[in-house]
């Protein structure tokens, strides 16, 4: 059951084939939203987009890398085309990579900062070229994480993609300045340890570094949770739903922590 | 059905202003709200508008600051509705408006008690009840000035900053419990308050805003309700800054020159102010 008046609103999801995205897409379309799935991975995207229709929801699921220019404008043109005006734009596409700083190569940190930094520019510019044609306002929602605020703690290499997390940060303070005439507000979530394949990655990773059980980077992680429990997807879903409502219509150039009291501030 | 279906909110200081905005949104959303306020005609004009409208309220008139007067709000909210899920901390006085070295001892602590003891103590006897049901949410409305510096707030500012503080220290002490407990930060709002200052002196305020304009009070009080709502259960410790930016940036002289020109615009007013008292 709807929360807010999102009613008719297009909303492009991208890293919508699994995880926090998949999470997001579902929830938008629940709030009445039609929703455009973007993944590099198109099968997965094709499979939540099967899930939208399932509840009677309009859902689009396109095949793009959101560090070429060419395919972010291919995404946010298709859409428009096949769905309408364009409303909402949640930039969730991110990897992860670990390693200490001291052993990231060149090619690890261009990748990252890549998909993570360029990548939420590149959407970004592209949805709100056409938002501002359209003379509309507009939402676009970045999706941090605790590491666009923090260095992860000792333990667990996180550094370049700390970087690459707090470029996410940045762009949303200036991106919100910017946008303001035009009635876009931008804003920014940070997630804390959200039980998806990139936390799997990090504590099987982090585990064969330190010769530790797998699982127990996780745990350890979720012990210092002061809700008591790992986040799930749905957790950050509610988060950009609120941002994406009216109900946040005095909200812009911001940063939310949603991580169940993780981050220090 | 509503947001806060089955949930009982006690809202401090919800005779007027941003007070009354949230309780009448709660009630709008289902809440069975406890207006509680020092003044109690204002407290039972929210009421009245609560429940014409068809909803759920009762009045309890006290100060914050009085430790017998917050235990009792707690203990009349259970006995009238059974149950506290929701707490808002947003009974609050501003500063003496002074510098620094000329506020006196009585002012700071008369500050200090209402904004920062008072949320203390009302806190303190939700947490019990909260606990016992298995969880609850409490609200601290705080500000910008919780966050920055500035001039002639000393008093006001301390108390806001030190809200943050006491939200973020119970969310470590009751989060084991259930209980959440987040800060909103707004800037200026379009409260009856602020119609009575003259434009020219708020507007390098509103120039602060990525907007040049004031929030209104429903729109802070939509981010009260967020936090309050389970569509928040995992965010805690958390400050959300219902601020239109202000925060996010170092403005320029020229972001608040053309702000404050853009606000008295809107206000009606040509801005007359010499460039140099816009910092």
């Amino acid at each position: 059951m709807p929360r807010y008046d999102l009613e008719g609103r297009v909303a492009i999801v991208t890293g919508a084939g699994r995880g926090i995205g998949r999470a997001i897409a579902l929830r938008l379309a629940r709030e009445g939203c039609r929703v455009t799935v973007a993944d590099l991975d198109g099968d997965t995207a094709a499979q939540v987009a099967d899930e939208v229709r399932e509840f009677g929801a309009q859902a689009l699921a396109l095949q793009v890398d959101v560090t070429r220019k060419d395919d972010v404008e291919g995404m946010v043109n298709e859409s428009i085309a096949r769905r309408g005006p364009l409303h909402i734009l949640v930039n969730n596409a991110g990897i992860g990579a670990i390693a200490p700083l001291m052993e990231t190569d060149e090619e690890t940190w261009d990748t990252l900062m890549n998909v993570n930094a360029k990548g939420t520019l590149l959407c970004s510019q592209a949805a709100a070229r056409r938002m501002i044609e359209q003379g509309d306002g507009g939402r676009i929602i970045n999706n941090a994480s605790g590491a666009g605020k923090t260095a992860p703690g000792k333990g667990l290499p996180l550094g370049a993609y700390a970087a690459s997390k707090h470029a996410v940060v940045a762009l949303t303070k200036q991106m919100g300045l910017e946008l303001s005439d035009h009635g876009i507000l931008v804003n920014c979530v940070c997630a804390g340890i959200v039980d998806t394949h990139m936390w799997d990655l990090i504590d099987r990773e982090t585990a064969k570094r330190q010769g530790v059980a797998v699982g127990s980077i996780k745990a350890q992680a979720v012990a210092s949770i002061p809700l008591g429990r790992i986040q799930q997807p749905e957790d950050v879903a509610n988060m950009v739903a609120f941002l994406a409502s009216p109900d946040a219509s005095y909200l812009t150039g911001q940063t939310y922590n949603a991580c169940g009291g993780l981050l220090p501030y | 059905m509503g947001r806060l279906e089955n949930k009982v909110a006690i809202v401090t200081g919800a005779g007027q202003g941003l007070g009354r905005s949230t309780a009448q949104r709660f009630a709008t959303e289902g809440a069975k709200v406890v207006v509680a306020d020092l003044n109690q005609a204002t407290a039972h004009d929210t009421v009245q508008a609560i429940t014409s409208a068809g909803g759920e309220a009762v009045a309890v008139v006290g100060d914050v600051s009085n430790g017998q007067d917050a235990e009792c709000l707690a203990a009349t909210t259970l006995a009238k509705f059974g149950r506290i899920d929701i707490l808002v901390n947003n009974a609050a006085i501003f500063g003496s408006g002074k510098h620094i070295a000329e506020i006196d001892e009585e002012a700071w602590d008369r500050v200090m008690r209402v904004n920062l003891k008072g949320p203390f103590l009302c806190s303190k006897y939700v947490i019990p009840p909260m606990r016992r049901q298995g969880g609850g949410s409490v609200v601290f409305v705080s500000s910008m000035s919780g966050v920055v510096g500035n001039e002639l707030q000393a008093d006001y500012n301390t108390s806001k900053h030190g809200l943050i503080g006491l939200a973020r220290c119970l969310a470590q002490d009751c989060g084991g419990d259930g209980i959440r407990a987040n800060v909103v930060c707004p800037t200026g709002m379009n409260t009856p308050m602020m119609a009575r200052t003259p434009p020219e002196n708020v507007a390098p305020y509103a120039a602060m805003t990525m907007f040049a304009r004031f929030a209104e009070p429903a729109e802070v009080a939509n981010a009260i309700l967020f936090l309050a709502s389970d569509e928040a259960s995992y965010i805690t410790a958390a400050v959300l800054m219902v601020d239109g930016g202000a925060t996010a940036i170092q403005p320029s002289g020229r972001q608040l020159k053309e702000g404050a020109a853009r606000f008295l615009r809107a206000a009606g007013q040509e801005d007359t102010r010499a460039p140099s008292k816009i910092r």
